[in-house]
C-alpha cells in the first residue's frame, strides 16, 4: 500500500505513515529505521519547552523505540532504552505515541509534568500487505493459499556466495538442489516434484514482475557420469544468483497452485517473487556502503584410509616399485595399479618411488609414508564483495535509487571463479496527478576465466583425485609443462595415468571462459482513472548475452592436438501486460474485481562452432583449426497471449472469497489445445474476528483453496521435421513422432490451512496441508518400433504429491534488553506415481549404470533403482549344530570357491527414495541491546541417493571400509548355497584375493545396492553475530546515519551418514539438475564471512 | 489548473498507448510454431534421404552379420563373459537393436518412396522399394512373421501394427521388387547422383540390384511349394534384358567407402565398433574348410597366430576358451579399416543361387559352370589380382564341384564371410553345412538336444509395446515365442 498523497507539504502524519506502512520491515529493526526516519526528518525548532516522559506497556514495563511526534510539526524523537524520552513542545500541543504492535496513542500537553503514557497492545491485525502472482499487492489475511515472506534483512545478513542458500531450512516446502562447483545454479522446487521431467518442476523466479529465464544451458558435455567422456558439463551459472541480493525488497515464495494460478503455465510448479528497493520513501540522499568477505574451505571428506598405499591386489604387499627394480635377490619387481590402493603398509620403510628420479636417470628410494593426494588441490575460497547505494527522494514527485556493486569469487579449485558486477537503477515519478510512473533497470555482467567441469569424466579434476592413491603427493601434478615435454606426441599431460587430464593441467589449460551481459527491467506505469478504477501498464524485458569459449590444449585426453569450441547465446523474454483494477464497497461488503492481459515472448538463439585440432599449438582461434570446423546453431521462439481476472469479496474484513481465472494461448501447441483456461477458487476467514475468542488466541485465521493449473511444452515438439544428416544435403527421418495433439500438463491441486497466534503473538502456528495432482504429463513414451518411430510423446501418467508444512514462531523472552525469537519450519512431503503410460511401467528419469532413477506406478516419483546382493529365499534355512533350524531368508549369499558375495543383477530392485520424507529447521534469533545472534540448523530425513564417487574409492582400497582382511584374507558375513545337497550353509570360505571381494561388494559396475546411502542430515547451517552501533556513537560522526558489522559462519557442523562431500547432492547433466545419483561431486564447504555496512 | 489536468492526461495517454503498441506488435501467431532450424516433414527431394538408408541401413545388416549370422555359423566365436551367441544363448538386449534399427531405416526407405511417389521420382522410388525390401526381408527371415502390411505408416499417428504371416510378407515383397524393376527409368538421371553411395547414380546397377534381390528371395521360399519359385526363377534368367541381373563383382552390391567422416566403415578407427574385439577368434568350421583346399582367401579374412591358422568350436567351456585364445587367429585388420567395404549382396551369392537352382533343376543351365563363377566371383572379390588363376584350386579335390549340394552351399558359406545373414539363411532352408555343438551349447530342444537357432525371439521392444498383436502372433506359430520353432521358408514339400 502507498501511502495517501495529501495536499501538503510532508506532514508529521506523513512520518507516522511512513512508519506505519513500513511494517514489511522486520519487526526488529524497527528501531533503527525509526532513528534513521526521524534524524533526516526532524528539525530543531528554537526553545520550546521541553517535555519529558516514560512510555510503558500494559504490564508498566518501558517501551523502547517509540515515535514520539508533535502534531503538525516536524518535532519527532523515539524513546531510549529505558522507555523515556525529551521533546520540546508548546502547551495545548498533542504528542503521538506510535509503535508497532500497539494502539497510537495521543497526548494532549496540558501541563508540563513528567508524562506518563500507556501503550495499549494492538489486538493483533494482519494487515500486512504481500506481492502475490503477478505483483498484486494483497492484504495477507485475505489470502486463501500459505506464502511465505522474507525481508531484506533475512536475506541479506548472512550474504553467503549464493544468496538463495540462505533462504535453506527457512521456508516450509522449498528445496534446493546444486550440482557443486563455482557458479551455485540451483534447482528450486517447492512442494515436491510436479513433473516426470526434473526441468518441468523448477520453481519460477520473477524480479519485478519480470519472469527471470533461470534455465541453463549445456556446452557440450551432456552428463556428469561419462566416466570415458572428456566433454563433462560446465556450470554457466543460471539467472537467479545475478540478481543483487542488497537490491531485494522482499522476496514472497508462492508455493501452491492457488498462489500462482495468475502466473499461469510458467509457474505451475510455484514460483519465487522478488522485489526491488525502490528510492528513499522521505526527502533526502542517503547513502549506503557496505562490504562482505567470505572465505570457504573445503572441509568435509570422505573416510579415507591413511594407512595403506597404492598397488594392485594382486601384487606382492610387501614390495613397492614405481618402475622395475630388481632387488638383491635377482626378483624384480614393477607395481601396477597405482590407482588402487592393496600395497604395502605405510611404515616409513624404503621405497621406489615417483618423485626420486635423480639427474642422472637413476632412483633413489624414499620412506613409504601417505601424502596430501586427495585434499591437497583445495584451496581457500574468497569471495569479496562491495557495493555502494545512492537513494534520493525530492519530497515531491520523485525518488530513485541507484546501486552497484562488485563481487570478486575465487573458488576453491586453483585458478577457477568468477566476476560479476551489478548497476541497478530505479525511478519513479509521480508526473501526473493521475498517474505514476516506475522504471526499474538492471544491468549485470558475469564473466570468468575459468570455470570446471563437473561431474566424472576423464577431462575433470575429480576423475583423477578418486582415481589417485594416498601415496601420491599432489605436487607431483604441478608440473605439467616438464611432463608434456617428455611426451610430445602422446594426449599424456600427468605422471600416472595416461587416460585422463591432470587436475593442474586441466586448470591451467583446459579454460572454460564466460562472458555474459545481461539486463532486465521493468517500466511500469500505474493510471487512476477514478477513485476506484486504476489501470496498470507494464513491459518487463529480461535479455542476456552469453559468450562462453572451451579450450582443449596439445596433449589433452581424446584431443592430442588440441580443441576450441566457442558459444553465443543469446535469451529474450519480453513481457507486456494490462491490468484494469475495481474497487467497490456495498455496506459490510468490499469488492474488488481485476481484468489483464500479458503477452510474453521468448526468444532464444544458442550457436557455437568446434574447431577439432589446433593448428598452431596454443592458439584458440576457430580459423586455426584443423578439421573443417563444425557449427550447430538453434534458435526458437516462443509466444504466450493471456486474459486473466480475479473476483474477490471481502465481509466485513473476516471473510474472503477470492476467484480467479486465467485462459493461456501457448504458440507450442497445436490450435486445437492451445487455448487452455484454468481457474484456483480461495476462502479465508479470520474465525477470532467472526467468534469471541479467549484472550489467550490473538488470531484463528482458516484457509482453503483449490486450483488448476497448466504447462504448456518448449517450441516446435507438436510438428515432424528431419533431423540432421552427418552427409552432406541429407536429413534423417524423425524416430521420435510429433504428435499434433499434445495438450498441456496439468497439476490441480488443494490445500487447507491454519494460522493461529497466540498470547499477543507471542506464539505463531501456520499448519498448510496440500494435495497436488499431476497428470497429462508430456511424455515420450516408447512404440513398437515397427510403427516407424521409437517414440511418441504423449499425455499420460499421473503423479501425487501431498504435504504438511508447519510453521512455529514463538518469542520466548521480549522485555527491555533482549529478546529472543524462534522458527521451526516443518516439511512432510509424500509423492506417488500413480500411473503411467499404458503399457509402460518404468520411466528413467535418469540413469548411471548400474543406478537408474526410475518412476513405476506405485512408487515415488524418484525412485534409486538397480541391482543387489544375491540372497537367501523365503524358506531358506541353515541347520545348526544342535539339530535346529534357523531361517536365513534374506541373507547375502556367498560364492563358495571365491568367498565373494553374490550379485544379482538380473533385474533391478527398489533401492530407496530420493526425495526426503521430511525436512525441517530451527532458527533462533536473540536481540540483547545492540546485539544480535542469530543461528539455524536444518535437516533433511528420509531420502537416499547413489554415490559413485563411494564405489569407486570404495573398491580400489581408498576407504576405511576396505581395510579389514588386507593381509590375512576374510570371511563375509552371510551364507552359501550347495547345489548337490540343495542345502544352505554358513559361509566359512577365506577370501584369498582381496581386491575381488572388496570389488565384489563395492564395484561400481554392477552393485547398486552398497552404494546407496540415506542423504539424510543435520547441518549447523549458519551462526551470526551482528552488532549494531549505538546511536550516540554514531550521532557524534555527524554523516554517519547507521553502521553494523556482522561476523557469520556457515555450514559449520554436519551429521550425517552419507558418505561422500555434501548430502545435498545433485548432478548437472546437459542443462538439467538431476538429483539422487552422485559421481565426481566437489567437496562441502565450511565459510566465515564478514559484512559490514554503513550509512549516510 | 484546468489546463495542467489536461496536460497531465494528455501525457498519460501517449505513454499509455506507447506502452499498448510495444505490447501488441509481434509475429503471427500460428507461424511461430514452425521450427526454423530444421527441414518441415513433407516434400523434400526424396534423394535427400538416400545417404542415410544405404550407410546405416547397410550398416545394421552388417553388424548382425558379426555379431549374429558369423557366430551361430561358426565363422568366428566370441567367447567373452556376456556374450553366448556361438552356443545359441542370445541375451534379450541383442535382439533389440536388429529390430528397431532394421525397421528405422526401413522406415526412412519407405519415407523416401513416398516422397518419389510424391515428386514423380520413378528411379527414387524403385530405388526405395529395393532398400526397403533389402531391410524388411532380413527382419523376417530373423524372426518369422512380423508387422508388414499395417508397419511404416510414416504419415500418420502411430497405431499398433498387426503381424503379418511370413508368407504373405514374401509374396507382397516379390511383387514389389517386380514393381520396382518396372518403376526403374534407366534413361533418366537420379538427381544429386553423389547422394547413392552405392552406384553413384546408375539406373541399371540399381535395376540389377533389384532383380538380383528378387533372385536370392525366391531361392530362400523355394522350399515351399506355395510360390512357384522354378517358374519364376525361369523367367528371369530366359529374360535378362527385362530381368538384368548382376554380371560380374564391378555392378555387385558392395558399399565402398572413402573413409573420410562420414563415409567410413564403422569398424575402423573413426567409428565407434571393434570387430577386433580381445575375445573373437576364428572358427574352426569355417578355417578347416578353407585350411584343407588352401584357399586363396584365407589370408584375407584372418591374420595367422604363430604362424599357422586354427579357428575356435562353439560352445566349448572357460578351459579350452583359456588355450585357444592364445592359439586361434583372429580377423585380418584389413576388415576394419576406415575404407574396408562391406557387402549387401555380393556377385558370388547369384552365381551360388543360380547353381543350386540348375542342381534342383529350377533353371536351365549347368550348375557346375556357375558353381565355379561363382567361386571364382568370390576369389576376385578378395583379391583384385587380374592375373590370379582359380583352375588350380577349382580343380583341387575339396572344392572340384561334385554334383552335391553340400559342395555347392559350402562354397557359399566361405564366399558369404562376413556378408548379411546368408549362411544362417542357407543353413535353415538347406541344414548345411553341418554345425557342430559344444558342452556348453543351449538351446535344447524337446529331445534335450542343442539346437542351432531357428529364428530369434521377439525383442521386448515390441512385446511390450504392441502387445495385443504380439500374442496373436506367437498364438498363431504355435504358442511360444523361442528359437525353436521354424520359420515358414525353412520349412516346405518342394525339397
Amino acid at each position: 500500500m502507498q501511502p495517501k498523497e495529501k495536499n501538503k507539504l510532508i506532514s508529521d502524519e506523513k512520518i507516522s505513515n511512513i512508519i506505519q506502512n513500513s511494517i514489511t520491515m522486520n519487526r526488529s529493526l524497527k528501531y533503527i529505521f525509526s532513528v534513521a526516519l526521524l534524524l533526516l526528518s526532524c528539525t530543531i525548532f528554537a526553545q520550546q519547552p521541553i517535555i519529558v516522559g516514560v512510555v510503558l506497556d500494559q504490564e508498566n514495563k518501558p517501551i523502547t523505540g517509540v515515535s514520539v511526534m508533535v502534531e503538525g510539526t516536524r518535532s519527532a524523537t523515539i524513546t531510549d532504552n529505558n522507555g523515556e524520552f525529551k521533546i520540546e513542545a508548546k502547551e495545548g500541543a498533542v504528542l503521538l505515541f506510535n509503535f508497532i504492535g500497539f494502539t497510537t496513542e495521543r497526548v494532549t500537553i496540558s501541563n508540563f509534568n513528567k508524562l506518563t503514557v500507556t501503550l495499549q497492545e494492538e489486538r493483533l491485525k494482519l494487515g500486512e500487505a504481500v506481492v502475490t502472482a503477478l505483483g498484486i499487492t494483497r492484504s495477507e489475511k485475505s489470502l486463501g493459499y500459505a506464502l511465505t515472506k522474507m525481508s531484506s534483512e533475512q536475506i541479506n545478513n548472512t550474504l553467503p556466495t549464493y544468496w538463495l542458500d540462505g533462504l535453506a531450512g527457512k521456508v516450509a516446502g522449498l528445496n534446493f538442489n546444486q550440482p557443486s562447483g563455482p557458479s551455485g545454479s540451483t534447482r528450486v522446487t517447492l512442494r515436491g516434484e510436479s513433473s516426470l521431467s526434473p526441468d518441468n518442476s523448477r520453481t519460477l523466479f520473477v524480479v519485478d514482475g519480470v519472469p527471470i529465464n533461470s534455465e541453463l544451458y549445456a556446452s557440450g558435455g551432456t552428463t556428469s557420469y561419462s566416466t570415458g567422456g572428456v566433454d563433462n558439463p560446465i556450470d554457466y551459472g543460471d539467472g537467479i544468483n545475478d540478481i543483487n541480493p542488497e537490491d531485494m525488497d522482499n522476496i514472497t515464495i508462492l508455493k501452491g497452485a492457488a498462489a500462482t494460478a495468475l502466473y499461469g503455465s510458467k509457474a505451475a510448479a510455484g514460483a519465487i517473487i522478488i522485489t526491488t528497493k525502490g528510492g528513499k520513501a522521505d526527502k533526502g540522499i542517503g547513502v549506503t556502503v557496505g562490504t562482505s568477505l567470505n572465505v570457504q574451505k573445503a572441509s568435509y571428506w570422505p573416510d579415507f584410509q591413511n594407512e595403506y598405499g597404492m598397488g594392485s591386489p594382486s601384487s606382492n604387499k610387501d614390495v613397492y616399485s614405481h618402475y622395475t627394480f630388481t632387488d638383491e635377490n635377482g626378483i624384480s619387481y614393477t607395481t601396477s595399479s597405482q590407482n588402487q590402493a592393496w600395497g604395502p603398509r605405510f611404515e616409513g620403510q624404503m621405497f621406489y618411488q615417483y618423485g626420486a628420479l635423480q639427474e642422472d636417470g637413476t632412483y633413489v628410494a624414499t620412506p613409504w609414508v601417505a601424502r596430501d593426494w586427495y585434499k591437497g588441490i583445495y584451496e581457500e575460497g574468497v569471495n569479496m564483495k562491495n557495493y555502494i547505494i545512492l537513494e534520493g527522494n525530492n519530497g515531491k514527485d520523485f525518488s530513485g535509487r541507484l546501486s552497484f556493486s562488485q563481487t570478486d569469487n575465487k573458488w576453491i579449485l586453483p585458478n577457477t571463479g568468477d566476476n560479476t558486477t551489478n548497476i541497478m537503477i530505479s525511478a519513479t515519478t509521480k508526473f501526473s496527478r493521475f498517474a505514476k510512473l516506475t522504471v526499474k533497470s538492471t544491468l549485470n555482467h558475469k564473466s570468468s576465466d575459468n570455470l570446471p567441469q563437473l561431474g566424472l569424466g576423464r577431462g575433470t579434476v575429480p576423475y583423477l583425485l578418486l582415481w589417485g592413491s594416498p601415496g601420491i603427493d599432489i605436487n607431483w601434478y604441478r608440473d605439467y609443462k616438464e611432463w608434456v615435454k617428455k611426451y610430445p606426441n602422446t594426449a599424456r599431460n600427468n605422471i600416472f595415468y595416461a587416460n585422463s587430464d591432470g587436475p593442474f593441467f586441466s586448470l591451467y589449460e583446459n579454460l572454460n571462459t564466460l562472458d555474459r551481459r545481461r539486463a532486465y527491467g521493468v517500466a511500469d506505469l500505474m493510471i487512476d482513472i477514478t477513485p476506484k478504477l486504476s489501470l496498470q501498464l507494464r513491459s518487463s524485458y529480461d535479455i542476456f548475452n552469453d559468450f562462453r569459449t572451451q579450450r582443449k590444449a596439445y596433449n589433452s585426453v581424446n584431443y592430442l592436438k588440441g580443441r576450441y569450441r566457442e558459444q553465443l547465446l543469446t535469451s529474450a523474454n519480453l513481457n507486456n501486460d494490462f491490468l484494469f483494477k475495481y474497487d467497490e464497497s456495498i455496506g459490510k461488503f468490499k469488492l474488488q474485481g481485476l481484468f489483464g492481459g500479458i503477452i510474453s515472448n521468448m526468444i532464444r538463439n544458442n550457436s557455437s562452432v568446434v574447431g577439432t585440432g589446433m593448428d598452431i599449438e596454443g592458439q584458440y582461434t576457430i580459423t586455426n583449426s584443423i578439421a573443417q570446423p563444425v557449427p550447430s546453431l538453434f534458435r526458437s521462439n516462443k509466444q504466450v497471449n493471456s486474459l486473466y481476472g480475479m473476483f474477490e469479496a471481502n465481509y466485513n474484513d473476516y471473510l474472503f472469497l477470492s476467484i480467479t481465472g486465467r485462459n493461456d494461448w501457448s504458440s507450442t501447441l497445436s490450435e486445437e489445445y492451445n487455448s487452455y483456461f484454468y481457474p484456483s477458487v480461495s476462502l479465508s476467514a479470520i474465525l477470532s474476528d467472526i467468534i469471541k475468542m479467549p484472550h489467550q488466541i490473538s488470531l484463528l485465521k482458516l484457509r482453503a483453496s483449490w486450483a488448476n493449473v497448466g504447462n504448456d511444452t518448449s517450441p516446435y515438439v507438436i510438428h515432424s521435421s528431419y533431423g540432421a544428416s552427418s552427409f552432406p544435403g541429407g536429413v534423417l527421418m524423425p524416430t521420435s513422432f510429433s504428435n499434433p495433439n499434445i495438450k498441456p500438463e496439468m497439476v490441480e491441486s488443494w490445500e487447507f490451512g491454519v494460522d493461529a497466534r497466540f498470547f499477543k503473538s507471542r506464539l505463531n502456528l501456520d499448519v498448510t496441508y496440500y494435495h497436488s495432482l499431476s497428470y497429462n504429463q508430456i511424455v515420450n513414451t516408447p512404440v513398437d518400433p515397427s510403427t516407424g518411430y521409437q517414440t511418441i510423446r504423449f499425455n499420460a501418467g499421473k503423479l501425487m504429491n501431498s504435504g504438511w508444512e508447519v510453521t512455529l514462531g514463538a518469542i520466548p523472552i521480549r522485555n527491555k534488553n533482549l529478546r529472543w525469537n524462534s522458527t521451526i519450519v516443518f516439511t512432510k512431503n509424500n509423492n506417488k506415481v500413480i500411473e503411467l503410460a499404458p503399457g509402460v511401467d518404468t520411466w528413467v528419469v535418469n540413469s548411471y549404470s548400474p543406478a537408474q532413477i526410475e518412476a513405476r506406478p506405485g512408487g515415488p516419483i524418484y525412485g534409486i533403482y538397480g541391482y543387489g546382493f544375491e540372497r537367501a529365499p523365503e524358506g531358506a534355512y541353515v541347520t545348526l549344530s544342535d539339530g535346529s533350524t534357523q531361517s536365513i531368508a534374506g541373507e547375502v549369499l556367498y560364492d563358495v570357491v571365491t568367498g565373494y558375495p553374490r550379485l544379482a543383477t538380473s533385474e533391478r530392485v527398489f533401492l530407496g527414495n530420493v526425495l526426503p520424507k521430511w525436512k525441517g529447521g530451527i532458527t533462533n534469533s536473540i536481540l540483547w541491546r545492540g546485539l544480535r545472534f542469530h543461528i539455524s540448523i536444518d535437516g533433511s530425513f528420509g531420502g537416499k541417493a547413489y554415490s559413485y564417487s563411494h564405489a569407486l574409492l570404495s573398491y580400489t582400497g581408498k576407504l576405511k571400509n576396505s581395510l579389514p582382511g588386507r593381509y590375512e584374507g576374510l570371511i563375509g558375513d552371510g551364507y552359501v548355497y550347495d547345489a548337490n545337497s540343495d542345502s544352505y550353509h554358513r559361509n566359512t570360505t577365506v577370501t584369498q584375493y582381496i581386491g575381488g571381494y572388496y570389488g565384489a561388494y563395492y564395484q561400481s559396475s554392477s552393485n547398486t545396492e552398497t552404494n546407496v546411502f540415506s542423504t539424510s542430515f543435520i547441518k549447523l547451517r549458519e551462526i551470526r553475530l551482528e552488532y549494531n552501533f549505538p546511536r550516540k556513537l554514531i550521532e557524534k560522526s555527524k554523516v554517519l546515519q547507521g553502521a553494523s558489522i556482522a561476523l557469520f559462519g556457515t555450514n559449520l557442523a554436519m551429521w550425517t551418514k552419507w558418505p561422500i562431500n555434501d548430502p545435498e547432492v545433485a548432478s548437472l547433466d546437459g542443462s538439467t539438475i538431476n538429483v539422487g545419483l552422485e559421481a565426481g561431486s566437489f567437496p562441502m564447504t565450511r565459510s566465515y564471512g564478514l559484512n559490514l555496512r554503513l550509512r549516510f | 489548473m484546468i489546463a495542467m489536468k489536461k496536460l497531465d492526461l494528455f501525457i498519460t495517454t501517449i505513454i499509455s498507448l506507447l506502452i499498448l503498441v510495444a505490447g501488441t506488435s509481434c509475429s503471427k501467431f500460428g507461424e511461430m510454431n514452425r521450427d526454423p532450424n530444421k527441414i518441415a516433414f513433407g516434400e523434400i527431394p526424396p534423394t535427400k534421404l538416400l545417404q542415410n538408408i544405404i550407410y546405416s541401413g547397410q550398416w545394421n545388416v552388417h553388424l548382425r552379420s558379426y555379431s549374429i549370422n558369423s557366430e551361430l555359423m561358426n565363422y568366428a566365436v566370441n567367447f567373452s563373459n556376456n556374450n553366448n551367441t556361438s552356443a545359441y544363448e542370445i541375451r534379450a538386449a541383442e535382439v533389440v537393436s536388429p529390430w528397431t534399427q532394421l525397421y528405422r531405416w526401413a522406415s526412412s526407405a519407405h519415407h523416401m518412396y513416398k516422397m518419389g511417389e510424391m515428386t514423380d521420382d520413378a528411379n527414387s522410388m524403385a530405388i526405395a522399394l529395393t532398400l526397403k525390401i533389402y531391410l524388411m526381408e532380413v527382419l523376417t527371415a530373423m524372426y518369422g512373421d512380423i508387422p508388414y502390411s499395417e508397419a511404416l505408416r510414416w504419415d500418420e499417428i502411430p497405431k499398433k501394427p498387426k503381424y503379418d504371416r511370413q508368407k504373405e510378407i514374401y509374396i507382397s515383397m516379390l511383387e514389389e521388387l517386380d514393381y520396382a524393376n518396372e518403376l526403374y527409368i534407366p534413361s533418366k538421371a537420379l538427381d544429386y547422383p553423389q547422394r547413392d553411395l552405392l552406384y553413384g547414380g546408375n539406373i541399371n546397377n540399381w535395376k540389377k540390384f533389384t532383380n538380383s534381390l528378387r533372385f536370392r528371395i525366391l531361392m530362400r521360399v523355394s522350399k515351399s511349394l506355395e510360390i512357384d519359385s522354378p517358374t519364376l526363377m525361369q523367367e528371369m534368367i530366359d529374360n535378362p534384358t527385362e530381368y538384368p541381373m548382376f554380371t560380374g563383382n564391378e555392378d555387385a552390391a558392395i558399399l565402398r567407402y572413402s573413409g573420410i567422416s562420414p563415409a567410413y566403415n564403422q569398424f575402423g578407427p573413426l567409428g565407434s565398433y571393434d570387430a577386433m574385439h580381445t575375445n573373437t577368434r576364428a572358427g574352426k568350421v569355417l578355417i578347416d574348410l578353407m585350411t584343407q583346399s588352401g584357399d586363396p582367401r584365407l589370408s584375407f579374412y584372418f591374420s595367422p597366430r604363430n604362424g599357422q591358422y586354427l579357428g575356435m568350436l562353439p560352445g566349448q567351456d572357460a578351459n579350452y576358451n583359456a588355450v585357444m585364445v592364445y592359439e586361434a587367429c583372429n580377423y585380418n585388420t584389413n576388415l576394419s579399416t576406415n575404407t574396408s567395404p562391406t557387402t549387401l549382396m555380393n556377385y558370388a551369392e547369384l552365381c551360388f543361387l543360380k547353381s543350386e537352382a540348375a542342381f534342383r533343376n529350377f533353371i536351365s543351365g549347368d550348375a557346375e559352370t556357375f558353381y565355379n563363377a561363382g567361386v571364382t566371383a568370390s576369389i576376385r572379390q578378395w583379391r583384385n589380382e587380374p592375373a590370379y588363376n582359380t583352375n588350380t584350386f577349382l580343380n583341387s579335390s575339396s572344392v572340384k564341384y561334385n554334383n552335391t549340394l553340400l559342395r555347392i552351399i559350402e562354397q557359399k558359406y566361405i564366399s558369404q564371410f562376413m556378408s548379411g545373414m546368408e549362411a544362417w539363411n542357407d543353413y535353415r532352408r538347406t541344414g548345411l553345412p553341418v554345425m557342430p555343438t559344444g558342452p556348453i551349447s543351449g538351446n535344447f530342444n524337446q529331445n534335450g538336444v542343442p539346437t542351432l537357432p531357428t529364428r530369434l525371439f521377439y525383442p521386448i521392444t515390441t512385446s511390450s509395446t504392441n502387445t495385443e498383436n504380439y500374442e496373436a502372433a506367437v498364438a498363431d506359430m504355435g504358442g511360444r515365442d523361442d528359437m525353436l520353432t521354424p520359420v515358414w521358408f525353412s520349412i516346405g514339400e518342394r525339397y
